[in-house]
């Protein structure tokens, strides 16, 4: 009886975590309770039932899809009509987890968006292959998102949007390169490569686009010093603005060019941080399943979490080096 | 967090403060999202696990999470202590559950919707995840085999996470009882799945508080 009331508590501290000697009663209860922790850790949330549970609670309270602020000049009929149609829609109240797909940075229902994507990921995080795909998914909603603030010429919100983008884009790269390793087969390698430079490659148009609007002065003077501190704050800004070769901004020193500084073009050198050339982001986020923050960031300045980045600092810290967008360490990611 | 003891993926790391309860009460999105993303997963497990059924088991989360928010202005204890309150209310429904069941016959047999579930969730998956399926079909299937009451205690230990006390407040009994409680599930559990040949005699399930009917439904299932 008091042997059963030790085994008893002995197994309740272990099961708590604190330390207890192992015994022959003691070790195949906690081989079992092992064995139905995981069996328990395999159950997964269906995104769609998250959703429709999160809709419950959040449809108590009618969700309209904002307005974009203004109304654009010489709207052509093509666009006056889809302008007509989106107004019907923003006048509709719709379910609080469908309109969180569309929800911007800034946004009350940006938040519900952000934790069903991450349940998406959680779901499919059993197949490296599937999560690679989700994650380029999300990174194009990031870059959706970018390319919206920038069409609304919400220059508060895209420098953060624009952190968000790049995050996004280091995780999804570490979960292509996982599953090229994983699955060893080409064709499936290819193809996520191939999603994942298509975002690239929009990446750079949209941030062509930013810097036409920051040149047109569409955006406050003040808006450039931020966005270039976004640019500049993970290391895999250079790759994502240069992109792949062609759409790619070079003159005038786009989004990094700093209202006082040089003019940095897109020189591609790394002057403050020779040695972490290649590929940085492969070795510094060895885990891109659920933390956003990344580990170890040896000479790079690279630990951004998924919330808005502190843009507020000097934005020409690379200004002098003549490394413009390729400056402080930050190198381009897959380069081919 | 909800309890000191386990530690169950998607529960504990969430990290909710007074901040965002203060919030969720107040319906913002955001922490009612924080707080759906640090408890569902370890509710829909809870649930899954006990009726074995995966639509009826996203049924209860999503009412005990709706029963939550509408409920949390009168949550009164500390940030803390929000996992028991939400497992108590789980407790209930998963009560209330068996009684309609009992009422109305015509459950779906546990075996099939488990498998059912566990394909659905990994249909094209490689043979390694195939297998570990597998085995944590055969723990749920086991699991089932055991007293309600064992079955219970060990999934508000396991999949919720709670202490001992927090259990035995949830239940409604000492916190003796549900340490023998659990000493007792993992044994028989132990038994089922051969990982010991404990000799122990398995608890009765005399007492429990499942309906006998139902009982008999998921032995014999």
């Amino acid at each position: 009886m008091r042997r059963r009331k030790e085994l008893s508590d002995k197994l309740d501290a272990a099961l708590d975590g604190r330390p207890v000697e192992a015994d022959d009663d003691l070790d195949p209860l906690l081989e079992t309770a092992a064995k139905l922790r995981a069996a328990l850790e395999a159950i997964e949330l269906d995104p769609e039932a998250a959703e429709r549970h999160l809709g419950m609670v959040l449809d108590r309270q009618a969700t309209v899809v904002p307005l974009p602020t203004r109304p654009r000049p010489q709207a052509s009929r093509w666009r006056r009509r889809v302008a007509a149609v989106a107004l019907a829609a923003v006048l509709t109240v719709l379910p609080a987890t469908v309109a969180s797909a569309s929800a911007l940075p800034g946004e009350a229902l940006y938040p519900v968006k952000l934790a069903v994507e991450q349940l998406r990921v959680t779901a499919v995080s059993w197949s490296s292959t599937r999560e690679a795909n989700e994650r380029i998914k999300i990174t194009d909603h990031r870059l959706d998102e970018l390319n919206r603030l920038i069409q609304l010429n919400a220059a508060d919100r895209i420098p953060a949007a624009i952190v968000r983008f790049k995050q996004a884009y280091v995780d999804a790269q570490q979960a292509v390169e996982d599953a090229v390793r994983d699955s060893g087969d080409p064709s499936k390698a290819r193809a996520l490569e191939g999603k994942l430079a298509a975002v690239r490659v929009g990446s750079a148009v949209a941030l062509q686009r930013l810097h036409n609007r920051l040149d047109q002065g569409m955006l406050p003077a003040s808006a450039r010093k931020a966005i270039t501190a976004a640019i500049r704050q993970v290391p895999v800004t250079p790759g994502l603005v240069m992109g792949i070769p062609q759409p790619i901004p070079t003159t005038n020193g786009p989004i990094v060019t700093t209202p006082t500084g040089p003019q940095t073009t897109l020189a591609p050198t790394t002057t403050q941080a020779p040695t972490t050339t290649q590929a940085p982001t492969t070795t510094q986020a060895p885990t891109t399943t659920q933390v956003p923050t990344t580990t170890q960031a040896p000479t790079t300045t690279t630990t951004t979490t998924t919330m808005p980045p502190e843009v507020g600092d000097s934005p020409d810290q690379g200004g002098g080096d003549g490394g413009g967008q390729g400056s402080s360490g930050e190198t381009a990611p897959t380069t081919p | 967090m909800l309890g000191t003891g386990g530690k169950p993926e998607g529960v504990s790391h969430v990290g909710l403060t007074a901040a965002d309860l203060v919030a969720a009460r107040g319906r913002e999105p955001a922490a009612v999202t924080r707080v759906y993303a640090a408890y569902a997963p370890a509710l829909f497990r809870f649930f899954l696990a006990a009726v074995g059924d995966r639509p009826t088991a996203e049924d209860l989360t999503g009412d005990v999470f709706r029963s939550a928010i509408e409920g949390l202005p009168r949550f009164r204890g500390p940030v803390e202590a929000l996992g028991g309150w939400l497992f108590r209310i789980a407790h209930h429904d998963l009560s209330d559950f068996w009684r309609k069941q009992t009422r109305s016959p015509g459950i779906t047999p546990l075996h099939d919707t488990l498998d059912e579930a566990a394909l659905a969730a990994g249909a094209d998956d490689p043979e390694e995840l195939a297998i570990q399926r597998i085995e944590g079909d055969r723990v749920l299937a086991a699991l089932r085999q055991l007293s309600p009451d064992q079955r219970e205690v060990l999934l508000l230990r396991t999949a919720a996470g709670l202490t001992a006390p927090e259990v035995a407040a949830i239940v409604g009994k000492t916190t003796g009882a549900v340490k023998a409680l659990q000493r007792r599930g993992l044994a028989s559990l132990a038994r089922v799945l051969g990982v010991a040949n404990d000799t122990s005699a398995p608890e009765p399930l005399a007492g429990s508080s499942e309906p006998a009917g139902l009982t008999s439904r998921v032995e014999g299932g």
